[in-house]
């Protein structure tokens, strides 16, 4: 009998190529372009020099940067376990509820994508001004003090970042929970699980898929988020994303930027690589 | 014995469909008790209320007489084995097994322990739904365990239980052991969805103490036997199974408490240990069935197009309670053509 040599076949090629070509095209390339920048010299004048240079990463030696780091890191990981906490009930009541219904709601969720999102993020502006009904609801009520702000601190950059991303977070677990065998979980009851447990130990590890989605779908952008810690966030919200905006628009030092970005890239793709590293060995 | 597991008068709608209309069950302590009935009946819909997926709508659910209608599933005594066997896909065969002991609160030792017997004993392999059942009575048997069965398979209901609740559109049509269900059936539906059956109908015209004369449009005056008391004029129906009617060439002598009518062979079926004959008498067309006992000195079988008599007493009749002309359709008889 002939035996097929392990490796692609034509046809799968032929399947993977448009979505390899995409990746090699608007991923991969981008990536190499700012890596290199990284290595160029900064002109006085902005822009990018002829030769290579060690400046801009040295650049990242810049003892501002650990205490950015880290802002950027819990921010981005409050914000993606709040989307989780919020997305996990939805999807699950998503996934329980008859199809007519299930679909509505669906709509309801992705509703909001139909206005531009910088535009909702200006209604925020809005919704949290000092002035705003919130906040004069707030201070009624004495939850809020008289100098307290909802505006303008990292607090606002985590609810409106949730806000943005939670549609994102809710599709990928609803898709899993769409395909979870409910009666599993009346199984877990009937061996003695309560509600709770039953869900933890047997909803959770079965949408274990779903949540990984999630979670990469909201992490990742947030680590690179600028946009709203910009519009509602203040002097001492800035993520490396406006560090890396600034660097560019302001600074036009497009190098110390780039060394930025490549970093930020390494620092999120590097624990990625070494996990499948390992699952592959294991 | 007494009572385990009490419905009293349950009823479950779904929206404006009533699944389970106004049940009352009794399932004895250490019994078999299967719900035999068609798809859509309500079956699973009971049982989930056993378990305490689902909540009745009105009514109540006893465990020993204690009213546990508002318990959730994991805080009953009450098992359930799923008919997808659902088995928890993110965890090992190990785990799975454990799952159950360990929320018991077994300590890590006898989880183990138990785990590694089990695991000799349930090679899974692909008869596992026989080995089940064959699991299901040797446990039965040595702790004397209830079962409620749930199954749409008249046979297997038949063949292990000690009782059953033959259902029909959310309601219980009759319950009792399956010698009681097949021979003295109360409704058309308990008649015909059990085996097969004839049905005749008829007017009392002299009721008896024992047996009655009733006269049946198209076939003539037949005895029946009084399971009910009737009254002259009375609109009877009457069950009576194939086995039960006798086919003979020559008229038999038959003494005032059977019948014996007159009629032609219009379909013959061998199956092997017996056959099955349609015959046309009068207006009717009854369904006869006819053990071969010895092979070739039993007499010549009737065939198609034969003059024949069919006879059967009156105690082999049934007199129903209960009687609707849909219940017809579940009978196996051939069209006529
Ligand atoms: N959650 C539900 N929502 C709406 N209707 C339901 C629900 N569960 C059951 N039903 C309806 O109730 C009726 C009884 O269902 P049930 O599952 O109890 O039938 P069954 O006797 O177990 O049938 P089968 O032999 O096919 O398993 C069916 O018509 C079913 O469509
Ligand atoms: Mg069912």
């Amino acid at each position: 009998m002939k035996t097929e040599k392990p490796g692609k076949s034509k046809g799968e090629w032929s399947a993977t190529l448009p979505s390899l070509l995409w990746l090699v095209v608007f991923v991969l390339v981008p990536l190499l372009v700012i890596f290199v920048i990284a290595f160029r010299p900064t002109l006085p004048e902005g822009g990018v020099g002829e030769g290579w240079s060690l400046e801009a990463v040295r650049s990242l030696a810049d003892p501002a940067y650990p205490l950015l780091l880290w802002r950027t890191l819990w921010i981005s990981a409050l914000t993606t376990a709040l989307c989780l906490g919020l997305g996990l009930p939805v999807a699950f009541c998503l996934a329980r509820l008859s199809p007519r219904w299930r679909g509505l709601v669906l709509l309801l969720i992705v509703v909001p994508f139909w206005t531009n999102f910088v535009i909702r993020v200006f209604a925020w502006q809005q919704l949290l001004h000092a002035e705003g009904w919130v906040a004069k609801t707030l201070r009624a009520l004495h939850l809020l003090g008289e100098n307290d702000r909802l505006l303008g601190n990292s607090g606002a950059v985590v609810v409106v970042s949730v806000y943005t991303f939670l549609p994102f977070a809710i599709l990928p677990l609803f898709a899993a929970a769409e395909k979870f065998d409910f009666g599993l979980l009346d199984a877990a009851r009937d061996l003695g699980a309560g509600a709770f447990r039953a869900f933890r130990s047997v909803f959770i590890p079965g949408i274990r898929q779903g949540l990984i989605t999630a979670f990469l779908v909201v992490f990742i952008p947030m680590l690179g988020s600028y946009v709203v810690p910009d519009m509602v966030g203040g002097a001492d919200s800035g993520m490396i994303g406006n560090r890396i905006a600034q660097r560019n628009f302001n600074d036009r030092n497009l190098p110390a930027a780039a060394a930025l970005s490549g970093a930020l890239t390494l620092l999120v793709l590097g624990p990625m690589l070494i996990r499948r590293k390992r699952r592959e060995s294991a | 014995m007494g009572t385990l597991l009490r419905f009293e008068n349950v009823t479950r709608r779904f929206g404006d469909f009533t699944a389970v209309d106004d049940v009352t069950l009794d399932v004895e302590k250490g019994e078999t008790f299967s719900l035999l009935g068609p798809s859509g009946c309500g079956k699973t819909t009971l049982l989930r209320m056993a378990a305490g997926f689902d909540r009745p709508d009105s009514g109540r659910i006893l465990l020993d007489g204690r009213d546990i209608t508002h318990l959730p599933p994991d805080q009953r005594p009450v098992n359930t084995v799923f008919q997808s066997y659902a088995l928890f896909p993110h965890l090992s065969v190990r785990d799975n097994i454990a799952f159950g002991p360990k929320l018991k609160g077994w300590s890590a030792a006898e989880v183990k322990r138990e785990t590694e017997r089990m695991l000799e004993l349930a090679a899974l392999d692909l008869k596992l739904r026989q080995r089940l059942l064959v699991e299901l009575d040797a446990i039965h048997d040595e702790v004397g365990i209830t079962f409620l069965y749930v199954t749409h398979d008249q046979g297997e209901a038949m063949s292990i239980s000690d009782r059953i609740a033959v259902m029909n559109r959310g309601v219980i049509e009759q319950t009792g052991k399956p010698a009681e269900i097949y021979e003295t059936p109360r409704s058309s539906f308990v008649a015909a969805f059990i085996g097969d059956t004839n049905f005749l109908d008829g007017r009392v015209v002299e009721s008896g103490g024992r047996f009655s004369r009733c006269a049946i449009d198209g076939l003539g005056e037949v005895v029946i036997d009084n399971d009910r008391a009737v009254a002259a004029g009375e609109v009877v129906h009457v069950s009576l199974r194939p086995e039960k009617i006798v086919v003979m060439r020559e008229k038999p002598e038959v003494g005032a408490d059977a019948n014996a009518v007159r009629g032609k062979v219009e379909d013959v079926i061998y199956f092997g240990s017996h056959t099955r004959y349609w015959v046309r008498c009068g207006e009717w067309r009854l369904c006869a069935e006819m053990q071969h006992r010895r092979f070739q000195l039993d007499e010549k079988a009737p065939a198609w197009g034969d003059e024949v008599w069919l006879s059967w007493h009156a105690n082999d009749g049934f007199l129903l309670d209960r009687y609707r002309v849909e219940d017809e359709a579940l009978l196996t008889l051939p069209d006529e053509d």
